[in-house]
This record gives structure tokens, sequence and C-alpha cells, in this order.
């Protein structure tokens, strides 16, 4: 899903990754990404929970937290 | 010889200083610095460039989002010179290019080590614990150069326009011409890359009133981060994109922006629709939709839009309005005629806020400034390559690009450019269109169509990651054995698209 939204199929991905250290991790992947991870697990977020996601590990922590 | 760059930018700046010390300037990935602190740098770094001495007139400003950047622009226009911003995130071969163009040997880099060093000469960011004053604000010459901004140009090289503090000074008079104001007490956003001539208008309305100006980090989401200091910050001004409220729009019930006094929206077409959820959200804010070239600094007109009636609009898309009060703006025909009924035609801009022309580039100067007879005067006009329509009110409507330019997320692309570097790849032996789309979110991407077999484009993409900005790089590429042809046995892009499915 990572590799997708990012367009990089050969990305290895990791819970550190963020908008800093990713450079195809723009507005709109990022809105890629997101949209995609609330279809499959069937949250959704509001802008302030998202605002305080800055890494990948962020984004996974806030969907456990959601899904339970 | 007239000073009104010192009259607009350099004098007001001083103002704020001597009034306003203690307040803070810039709230910088949520760390706030004083007036006082600004001025400090300023001085410290004006300091290196007399002691150091510098020659080059155009000097290289690497812009982090950082006190020294900002301080660095008014250091150099203190000292007589100019900036050219090279973007840290953007390739260094880019980079170095426009250092090439411009031929300077001065590249301001707040950072340790510096990509840049090697063809570096001095270093004026040193002096930490410079203490001192800023002196002698308001000497400057508004024939003097102001900024140099490197846009995207068709033929794969990017093309510099050179703006004076001629320019600089007018647009800053004709913004306030508009009514708008801004004072000690405001919050102001500057959610735009440095690269991009509308931060000159988000940094200036602020430095230059007292405000304090927030700016979006680098290595975030620019549209949460955004979100995040309209809320928490309580940004009272901001400018910014159309596609940054797109982002935002699933969240305009959620999101708190009763504090926004005054928004701007500039560098893409501006929706109607997007405009009508944005009152939702924005509920005391009066909205402006600003239109301008780089070419025409910042700004050229303007369309305040009305809460409680109905905007003008055409194809859901809202006016551009009138020009500002130093620009004069004609709609000419292919032929060259000034169209002066509702005909569609190129929007032509003259007056003092047009540049001088680009950089060391005479052919596209040739292309793209023409002198004409208008009411009796011969004034000099650049040609926007926007093709526009005077609404029976006056107000000027906004019909599209004339030729390949796109905006995404506000930056100006030539799809030529893109075509460029993927022929270049290829070694010329394949064949490249670059088109824009929009997505399912209403915002616009790039798919690119390489005549070819089928192959794995990741080599491919990661060339073009090296050559050009990250927004410039294609969301999809495409490969087709033959590209379809037009009747007149052009490529036929319009095929290209439908076969792509993109509207």
């Amino acid at each position: 899903m990572v590799r997708k939204a990012f367009g990089n199929a050969e990305l290895v991905v990791e819970p550190t990754m963020s908008a800093e250290t990713v450079d195809g991790w723009t507005s709109i992947a990022f809105m890629r990404l997101l949209s995609q991870v609330e279809q499959d697990f069937g949250v959704k977020f509001k802008i302030m929970e998202l605002v305080a996601i800055r890494t990948l590990g962020d984004l996974v922590d806030a969907i456990e937290k959601k899904a339970n | 010889m007239g000073d009104s760059f010192s009259y607009h930018i350099l004098a007001p700046l001083a103002q704020s200083v001597n009034r306003y010390a203690d307040n803070a300037a810039l709230c910088i990935a949520s760390t706030s610095y004083t007036y006082r602190q600004l001025a400090q740098r300023i001085a410290a770094i004006r300091r290196g460039i007399r002691q150091q001495g510098c020659a080059d007139i155009i000097v290289a400003l690497v812009v982090h989002d950082d006190i020294d950047t900002y301080a660095s622009i008014f250091a150099l226009w203190m000292e007589g010179k100019a900036y050219v911003p090279l973007h840290p995130n953007q390739p260094l071969e880019r980079n170095l290019g426009i250092i090439r163009q411009v031929e300077t040997r001065t590249v301001l880099d707040s950072v340790d080590t510096s990509p840049f060093d090697a063809v570096n000469t001095h270093n004026f960011l040193v002096d930490d614990d410079w203490q001192g004053e800023c002196e002698n604000w308001e000497a400057s010459n508004d024939d003097a150069l102001a900024y140099v901004l490197f846009t995207s140009g068709s033929t794969g090289v990017p093309k510099g326009v050179a703006i004076s503090r001629r320019n600089v000074a007018a647009f800053m008079d004709s913004f306030w011409q508009t009514g708008i104001s801004v004072g000690p007490d405001d919050r102001c956003l500057q959610a735009f890359d440095l690269t991009f001539d509308v931060s000159v208008q988000s940094f200036l309305v602020a430095l230059t009133h007292g405000a304090c100006l927030y700016t979006v980090p680098y290595g975030m989401v620019k549209y949460l981060y955004v979100a995040q200091l309209i809320q928490q910050e309580r940004i009272t001004f901001g400018a910014m994109a159309p596609s940054m409220l797109t982002y935002l729009r699933p969240y305009f019930d959620e999101l708190d922006g009763s504090s926004l006094r005054v928004c701007i929206l500039t560098a893409e077409a501006c929706p109607t629709d997007l405009m009508e959820d944005w009152y939702r959200c924005a509920k005391n804010t009066d909205i402006y939709d600003f239109y301008g070239p780089t070419e025409a600094t910042v700004y050229c007109t303007y369309y305040k839009l009305s809460r409680h009636s109905e905007n003008i609009s055409e194809n859901g898309i809202i006016s551009i309005g009138r020009p500002l009060a130093n620009v004069r703006a004609i709609i000419v025909s292919e032929e060259g005629t000034l169209i002066t009924g509702q005909e569609k035609g190129e929007l032509c801009v003259s007056g003092d806020q047009v540049t001088q022309g680009y950089w060391n580039n005479p052919a596209k100067n040739a292309e793209a400034f023409f002198e004409k007879e208008v009411d009796g005067i011969v004034r000099r006009y650049y040609r926007t390559g926007d093709l526009c329509y005077r609404h029976a009110s006056g107000n000027i409507m906004y019909c599209g690009r004339i030729d390949q330019q796109v905006k995404i997320q506000g930056f100006r692309v030539e799809l030529g450019e893109i075509e460029y570097h993927t022929r270049e790849y290829y070694n010329r032996q394949h064949r490249a269109v670059a088109i824009a789309f929009e997505n399912a979110a209403s915002l616009t991407e790039i798919a690119l169509f390489v005549e070819k077999e089928e192959e794995n484009p990741s080599q491919l993409l990661a060339y073009l990651r090296s050559k050009l900005p990250a927004y410039m790089v294609p969301a999809r590429i495409v490969y087709c054995p033959y590209f379809p042809l037009n009747a007149s046995d052009k490529i036929d892009r319009n095929q290209l698209r439908h076969e792509f499915g993109a509207n």
C-alpha cells in the first residue's frame, strides 16, 4: 500500500519513515495512502489526529487505536 | 532616480523593528524569533558581506526554513544585492545550472556542510555573536535587482525572471491599494516555497507591518501543518493555493477557521464550489482571488469574493477580477489586435510591476514582450500566455493556458520540460508526451506517455527525480508502442488523454 501510494515499487518500508526521510512523501502521496488506509481498515481520521502523524509508525499506531 | 523600494519595503521593516522589537517576527517550527533577533541577524550578515567584500550583485541563497534565510534576503537588499533562491530539496544539478546561469560565485547556505561549498567563495553566516544594530536601512536604488526567480522552461532549461526593486515596490503599493490591511496583532501564514514569488508577498506583508510570520517547515505534509497552524496558532491572514483547500475540504466541518480574517487564493484557478464550502469553515473571512505571473511581480489582478451574493464565474471558475493599481491589462487577439468586446484573447499586462525581462535570454524576451499603442500611449506589455475575456461587468475571466503550461500545486510546470528529460533518458530514441489530468480528488497530476514497448519505469522515474523538482515527477507512466496522430499529423494529445481515461 505504501509503495503504491508513494509510486516507488522498491521502497523499503519502515516505521520510522516520514516526509523528512522519503522523497515521494508529498501531500498528494499521503492523501493517496490515507484514502487507501481508510478504505481497507474501515476507519476515518479527524484532521487533528492526522496532524499528529509524522511517521509511518505513527500512522500504524493511529490505525490500531481506531480499529480497536 | 526614485527610491520607492525603501519607502515601501526597507523603511517599513525598520519601523517594525523599532516599534515592535520584542514582538515575534517569525515563528518557525514552533520557535519564535523577535523583531530584535531578526534585526541582529540582518546586521550580522550585512557585516559579513561588508568585511569580506562581495563583487557579485546576484547572490544565490539556499532557502532553508530558518531565520538566517529570511535575514539574508533583507541583508542582501540593504547591501545593494539581489537573491536567487535555490531550494535545498531540488536536484543539485538543477541548482548548479541556475548558479551557472546567473554567474555568481557567492552562495549563502545556513547548513554546516553545504553541497555548494565547491562553487562558493564566501561565508557571511558565520558571525553568530554579533549583537550590533542595523544601520542605514533606507538606501536603495530602484533600478537594481531585487531577486531572480527560475521557473520551468519548455526547452528543458529553467528560465530566470529578473525582478527589480521598482517592480517589488510597485507591487507592494498595488497590494495595499486593494484596502487589505495587516498590523502587529496579525498572525500571517507563509505556505509558499521561497522559490515561488507568492512567498515574497507572504513575508513582506507581515514583516513590514509588525505581524508574525508562521512558516511551514520542510519535511511536513503541508496541508496538515497548515491546518494545525490555522486552528492552533489562530492564523489571521494567509495566502494559499486552492489545491491546499482541496486537500482540507473533507475536514472543513471539523476545522476551526474562525480566526482567519483575510484569505487570499492564488497560483491556480479558483473553483466556485470549493469557495462555497470554504466559507462554511472560514466563517469570519474576507476571501480574495489574486492572479498574476512571476513576470509581473506576484499579482496583477484581484477579485474580492462576496459571501452572500453570487460571484462572477465561468465554467465554475471564479473571475480574476480587475487590474491592481499599478497594472494595466489588455486582451489581444491571435493577430495582435486589441479586443474591446467580450471575445477571448491573450491577457497582456504593462506597468511598473512588469519585469525588464528574462535573465540573459534575448530570444525569449523578444517572444514575451512587445510594445503597443493603446489609447494614444505606447507601453511595453508582457504576454501572460493566459486565455481570458472581459465579462460585461468589466471583470476579467480566466479560461486556461494558451500553451503547454500547467499548474501543479500552484507551481508552474512546462510539460515540455518533463518530455525533454524523458527523451534525454532514452537518448532521443523515443517520443514522450506529458499530460496533466485531474485525479479523483480534483487535484492535478501528470501522466507521462512514452512511445515504446512496456518496461519497468522505476529507472526512468529515478532519473526524472534526479532532474526535476518532486512536483514535476509524473504520477503515472504509460508505455504505448505507437502514439495516435491527429488530422494534422501531430501527436494526438486528446486521444492519449481519452485512452488514459483522464478528463
